[in-house]
């Protein structure tokens, strides 16, 4: 029987990625126009597009450039189109001065939100995310990252909706068709495992997977009751009543340094331009309106507001473990050590220290970039050697933490015919002679490798199932 | 240097396997204890070939070979050898025993005792011999094969852990297949192909390969990979007593003169792999619990090597 687990698992994925996406565009669309509000299902439209479009290209097998302008033309097309169904309908096919609108709206970038640049930006984001799921092979890792990624991103757009007093009945409808496919996606993971050489869910496992579903949907029933806005309105306030005594407390350590106060002038006299304002008044194309700054306020208090939430998170872990931990001789809770409010501000101290530091090192590594250094042959074959292994687990055949070399090579080898198992046993004598034994030059030349590379890589796997791959062992 | 390695391996095999057939690997495992002069523990059944091949060895490489066997009655002195009073010289004289030899095949060892084992295994490790209060240097190479038999325990006095770790491999020959058995019948009907047997190498080139033998590369990623492995038994659940760090030296030459039999100067991990199993599996003592499970300790040096991440590439995905 057919194996129709990639399939349900690539619905699965962009039915997440299309919630989280859409959540973030329809709170952005919100927050920023008011006054021209644009439908997002046109922007989403773009997404399955793109992997369409990708996907019978690969099919087709055309040279890269040819496929990179495919792809190119088709998200201006789609652009146009959009803008002239959302923005322009009123104008006639042939009548194309709109276009000089948009022109004229995308320089007035930085004085107020346009709904050109939404779309245009909304449309590349959803032509992308179609663009690099149909590059690669849906798995569970890659279900599994979409989801965690996905759920961050819903937690930060509930934060902006909620401070900047949006409606959260769309949001928490996205927030439950995420959840659902995400379980499902994770139901079907379990389902699947118990088998570990067999994927085929229409087996035994179907029953499984059909409690797990049918489960959800009544969870899903249960929680839609007495999950509301309101509700989520309220407990979103609460944190918003800490993060407000939080900012109190800054602002009142801010007011504790000296204020410089401005000279009082003569009557008749006035204060001359600094040159410091003069700068600011050349560059005033740059200068934000005050909707714009108050925006990135709330964007900036959102994020801060995430960081503590994360630090409270681990905080209060840190403390369930303790109060969990039990030695040997039966401990029990009183002689745990109780934690402090000290404790907790040096964990909330650490925790910022730590994003600090990482972002330090993001800079420094930014400042002082260094110059690339030649690299020699046995560096350029250690590249293409990992490029082939992320090639080989883009494909569904990624290398064990305990697989050798040559062990990965008979393993990939059996899905390979003879010409490219062959390119595969030069690409690793040449890797192997590079990675333990630097002192010796290979017999391949450095550009044969790089032809061999080339060539391995335009292969294609046909999908076979794992009792026909066992067989071919 | 180590293609010169590589033909003398194949010549040998090739040479063994006239009278040997189809153990291969067996043979390149006993060159590799040659390269290493290292000492070979051969836990296997009676009449599986041991003797033989001991003996072919020997002749391909135009060693002396000596055969002891172990009883229970044997003595020290039996092994090493004695000084005698010579009556028509009038002067104690030195009756070199069987351990003066290139290759010496001490059959059933578990059957002597303690004291005679030891006498054997001083010998192994110092490489000399003391008789009467006289140091003799025993001549290189020096190769010592013991066997066990797996079946007939009863009345045997098995080699302590202590003097298990002086064995570089534990090797197990087992039954050949049938086509290699109907071999056996049509090679040794008529003839004894032992017999017919050329030295292929002389004893000077074999010393000057094991020389060669130690100028195998090792990369720092694979000698933290031995290092990795050999300590993993030591802390892996079911495992009372880990291998020793004489044991981590073994695998770690045991690998260069395998890399060197592939015609290779470097070692790889696959090398290791190969050779993680013989090496290592002697010297770990399982506890109770995993004895009772039948759990040997070739799945646990499996389990291990399939729990050590090999040092290559990441994909960076």
């Amino acid at each position: 029987m057919r194996n129709w687990n990639k399939e349900i698992l690539f619905i699965i994925v962009i039915s997440i990625e299309s919630c989280w996406l859409g959540a973030l565009f329809l709170t952005l669309s919100e927050l920023l126009l008011k006054e021209r509000l644009i439908s997002i299902f046109g922007l989403w439209l773009a997404y399955p597009a793109a992997f369409i479009l990708n996907r019978l290209l690969h099919g087709v097998s055309i040279r890269r450039p040819f496929f990179l302008i495919a792809n190119i033309m088709a998200v201006v097309i789609i652009i146009l189109v959009l803008l002239k169904l959302q923005l322009y309908a009123s104008y006639n096919i042939q009548d194309i001065s709109w276009l000089g609108i948009v022109n004229t709206h995308i320089h007035q970038l930085f004085q107020a939100p346009q709904a050109e640049i939404f779309i245009i930006l909304g449309t590349c984001t959803f032509f992308w995310k179609g663009w690099s799921l149909a590059r690669q092979s849906v798995n569970f890792s890659t279900f599994s990252k979409s989801f965690q990624f996905g759920f961050s991103t819903l937690l930060f757009v509930l934060f902006i909706s909620h401070l900047a007093d949006l409606s959260l009945t769309n949001l928490v409808l996205l927030i439950i068709i995420f959840s659902s496919f995400g379980l499902i996606g994770f139901g079907l993971y379990r389902s699947s495992e118990n088998k570990v050489n067999q994927f085929n869910i229409m087996s035994s496992n179907f029953k499984l997977l059909l409690i797990v579903v049918v489960t959800i949907a009544l969870l899903g029933l249960a929680i839609g009751t007495f999950i509301t806005p309101e509700l989520l309105h309220f407990i979103l306030d609460i944190l918003k009543w800490i993060g407000g005594k939080i900012a109190a407390v800054i602002i009142f350590l801010v007011n504790l340094f000296p204020k410089s106060s401005t000279p009082e002038l003569p009557p008749g006299e006035s204060l001359s331009p600094s040159p410091r304002e003069e700068t600011i008044e050349m560059w005033k194309w740059f200068h934000m309106s005050v909707e714009t700054r108050n925006i990135m306020q709330k964007v900036f208090v959102s994020a801060f507001m995430i960081g503590i939430f994360v630090a409270l998170y681990r905080v209060f872990v840190d403390i369930w473990h303790r109060l969990r931990r039990r030695d040997t001789t039966g401990v029990t809770i009183e002689s745990v050590q109780k934690y402090s409010f000290w404790d907790f501000l040096k964990s909330l101290l650490l925790f910022f220290r730590r994003i600090i530091h990482i972002l330090f090192l993001w800079l420094t590594a930014l400042i002082h970039r260094k110059l690339p250094e030649k690299s020699n042959r046995h560096d350029s074959i250690r590249q293409i050697y990992r490029s082939l292994l992320h090639w080989g687990a883009s494909k569904g055949f990624p290398r064990r933490y305990d697989e050798t070399a040559y062990e990965y090579q008979r393993h990939l080898g059996y899905m390979l015919p003879l010409s490219e198992n062959n390119l595969l046993s030069q690409i690793t004598e040449a890797y192997i002679i590079a990675r333990y034994n630097p002192n010796q030059e290979g017999e391949d030349s450095l550009q044969e490798i790089k032809e061999n590379w080339q060539l391995l890589k335009k292969f294609k796997f046909k999908r076979i199932h794992r009792q026909d791959a066992g067989s071919q062992k | 240097m180590a293609n010169r390695i590589h033909e003398t391996c194949n010549q040998l095999v090739d040479n063994v396997t006239k009278v040997i057939v189809g153990k291969e690997n067996i043979i390149q495992l006993m060159f590799v204890a040659l390269l290493c002069e290292g000492h070979v523990l051969i836990e296997d059944i009676p009449g599986v070939g041991k003797t033989t091949l001991a003996k072919a060895v020997s002749k391909s490489i135009g060693c002396t070979f000596q055969r002891i066997q172990f009883t229970p009655d044997l003595l020290p002195s039996d092994v090493t050898g004695i000084h005698y009073f010579n009556q028509k010289t009038a002067d104690f004289e030195l009756r070199p025993g069987p351990i003066m030899a290139n290759i010496v095949l001490a059959d059933e060892i578990n059957r002597a005792t303690p004291r005679t084992q030891s006498s054997l295994l001083e010998c192994m490790q110092e490489r000399q011999v003391t008789i009467d209060g006289e140091t003799i240097t025993l001549q290189r190479p020096f190769l010592v094969i013991a066997t066990e038999n797996p079946i007939e325990l009863e009345g045997t006095f098995p080699l302590p852990e202590a003097q298990i770790d002086r064995f570089l491999l534990r090797l197990k020959i087992g039954y050949p297949d049938e086509t290699e058995e109907k071999n056996i019948l049509l090679r040794f009907m008529n003839s004894d192909p032992l017999e017919s047997l050329t030295s292929l190498i002389k004893v000077e080139d074999l010393l000057e390969l094991q020389q060669q033998c130690k100028q195998i590369m090792i990369e720092d990623s694979v000698l933290s990979y031995i290092v990795n492995i050999c300590r993993a038994t030591r802390n892996y659940k079911g495992v009372r007593l880990g291998v020793s760090p004489r044991a981590t030296l073994s695998l770690c030459q045991a690998s260069q003169a395998w890399a060197a039999i592939q015609g290779r100067d470097f070692v790889i991990p696959d090398d290791v792999k190969v050779l993680a199993q013989p090496v290592l599996s002697h010297r770990l003592i399982n506890d109770l619990q995993s004895s009772f499970r039948g759990k040997a300790s070739e799945t646990i040096i499996e389990e291990i090597l399939n729990s050590i991440p090999v040092p290559l590439e990441k994909d960076g995905s």
